[in-house]
């Protein structure tokens, strides 16, 4: 599988991440990546943000 | 018979609901209201399979989506015909420069603690996914509230599991802009005013 390269490639696997198992080699580079972009890093933490509230959403309390 | 009685009137109590549920899930109003009904039958005559363990809201949604994925399935010819994987493929263009790097600069969502538990921003959370174009809307939520694992999705319409991740992807890139736009970046405004 081709690893990504560029922003747009790297939100794309941090979101599928959550959908299916990242391979060794995607979720070192996503590791790699997160340490300098900081557009990617507010993605990763909004997506966790957005599994939560789903989880509330989802108890329809 | 009297608790029978006090089931059925707590269960109303919670249609309106199990009914946003529906729709929001299935986008058709007719099918939405049958499955309520559905559902609303199967716990009256089944009352004593509601343990108390859980709430009762918690125990009807929990009926109500068999309910939906019968539904689904029971359609599933008019669903996949109405499948259309190139919605909103504008949507990265409009996000990502042709660099691959995001055109906005990051924004902060500050205290999401304080929004989760708050009823207004889980109604937000409801306009934006009634917003999202109906295939996306319905494939996140068969992934987010069926929790239907991505093989489960592809089965509906002829779909391969790469191009449910990408729809999926899509679902959360909106998300993202429609809770920025709807709450987090509102809420900055307010406090600067």
């Amino acid at each position: 599988m081709k690893l990504p390269e560029t922003c747009r490639e790297h939100a794309a696997l941090i979101s599928s991440g959550q959908d299916r198992e990242l391979s060794a080699a995607e979720r070192a580079a996503i590791h790699v990546h997160l340490l300098t972009c900081y557009g990617c890093s507010a993605w990763n933490k909004h997506m966790s943000v957005m599994q939560s509230t789903m989880a509330r959403w989802r108890s329809g309390e | 018979m009297a608790q029978t009685a006090g089931l059925a009137a707590d269960a109303a109590a919670s249609r309106s609901c199990l009914l946003r549920f529906a729709r929001l899930q299935l986008r058709n109003d007719t099918w939405a209201e049958d499955v309520v009904s559905e559902t609303m039958l199967a716990a009256l005559e089944k009352p004593d399979s509601f343990g108390g363990k859980s709430s009762l809201k918690t125990w009807l949604v929990g009926i109500l989506k068999f309910k939906v994925i019968d539904c689904i399935r029971t359609h599933s010819r008019e669903v996949a015909s109405s499948v259309n994987c190139d919605e909103d493929t504008e949507l990265e263009e409009l996000l990502f420069a042709p660099d691959g790097h995001f055109r906005a600069d990051a924004y902060e969502w500050p205290n999401p603690e304080q929004s989760l538990n708050s009823k207004q921003f889980l109604a937000v959370m409801d306009v934006c996914i009634d917003e999202m174009p109906p295939t996306i809307g319905r494939v996140f939520l068969m992934r987010e509230w069926v929790d239907f694992m991505t093989n489960e999705i592809c089965k509906q319409p002829s779909v391969s599991s790469s191009t449910v991740w990408v729809l999926l992807h899509r679902a959360r890139l909106r998300l993202r802009e429609c809770l920025q736009q709807k709450w987090f970046g509102a809420r900055e405004q307010g406090h600067t005013a």
